[in-house]
């Protein structure tokens, strides 16, 4: 399957994905991120059991500094 | 003197952005040094390989983060960031920062009101960064901001309190506090926005590029309390002459030819 991570392509070996499996993958700090499929939030909670389908857009996004 | 906002009672009137630090390392410094009790932080994608520190880690826990939703172009973007924000920190504290201008960063009074009314509706302490216009800060009151945030001069400019004229009346006619944000580059600005009557300033680059960011916090720190307290005891009337302040009696000359 494919899918978008923060725009970039991602072609995954495995016909099943979870939110979790992607952000263990790359090493993303749970407690620091937030994540949202085509557009929209998912909370943590269900990060251990959400499905990522084929093609689905997915952004994890953080804290930065800022003003 | 401790003042109460968004639900927190704080004795600093200094806030500040974490923005264009050198390194996040400064932040439990200037904390410390400078006694800052509200730092903000923006929302941005994390790329899986960039090397970004989570300036979460830098914040000390009694901190109050205040999420800025930068880079939100309109009220439904701005919106979304601060939730996804308030997915990662438990804070209800938003900025609502909306420039739809690149060149001046000039904020989205329109698109600002909006998000400011959902944002309010959904339980969020809301404090939105405007263009100074008196009439909108009246309706931002209307819809239950917690706070106005107007601007010194445009961000990251260093030029001060050039819009005190249109500030001014924002201060005196709401009830909610006014927090002047962007433009103040040195301790002057802040203590002269403290002797308007602003609640509190927003500072970030001023300190975040200065030679020692923790040593200039300080110095704003110490400017906002300076400005406060003459807020406080009476900011005298501007004169036209001369007032002598040694009595006009017993004069040396006196009696002489």
């Amino acid at each position: 399957m494919i899918f978008y991570l923060n725009g970039k392509k991602i072609k995954w070996d495995k016909n099943s994905c979870l939110i979790i499996d992607i952000l263990e993958k790359y090493n993303y700090s749970l407690d620091a991120v937030a994540v949202l499929v085509n557009d929209e939030i998912v909370k943590k909670d269900l990060w251990k059991n959400f499905q990522i389908s084929n093609g689905d857009k997915i952004e994890v996004v953080g804290f930065v500094g800022g003003g | 003197m401790i003042f109460e906002i968004g639900g927190r009672k704080l004795n600093s009137r200094l806030f500040v952005g974490t923005g264009k630090l050198s390194t996040y390392k400064l932040i439990p410094e200037i904390v410390e040094k400078s006694g800052v009790e509200v730092l903000t932080v923006a929302v941005r994608k994390i790329n899986p390989d960039a090397k970004i520190e989570n300036v979460l880690n830098y914040i000390p826990k009694n901190i109050v983060i205040m999420i800025n939703t930068s880079g939100a172009r309109n009220a439904e973007e701005a919106v979304k960031i601060a939730l996804v924000g308030s997915e990662i920190v438990n804070s209800k504290w938003i900025k609502v920062e909306i420039e739809a201008d690149t060149r001046y960063l000039a904020p989205d009074n329109e698109e600002t009101l909006k998000a400011t009314k959902i944002l309010v509706e959904k339980g969020f302490h809301v404090f939105p960064y405007i263009n100074p216009d008196l009439i909108l800060a009246k309706k931002l009151e209307k819809v239950g901001a917690t706070a106005v945030m107007p601007l010194g001069s445009f961000i990251g400019t260093n030029r001060g309190i050039k819009c005190e004229t249109l500030i001014k009346p924002i201060i005196q006619e709401l009830r909610v506090p006014v927090i002047i944000d962007a433009g103040i580059g040195k301790p002057s600005d802040a203590a002269k926005a403290m002797e308007l009557g602003a609640e509190a300033v927003l500072v970030n680059t001023a300190i975040a590029v200065a030679k020692n960011p923790v040593d200039m916090a300080v110095a704003l720190s110490m400017a906002v309390k300076a400005g406060r307290v003459a807020y406080e005891m009476g900011i005298l009337e501007e004169k036209e002459f001369a007032e002598a302040t040694s009595p006009l009696t017993g004069f040396l000359s006196d009696g002489r030819k």
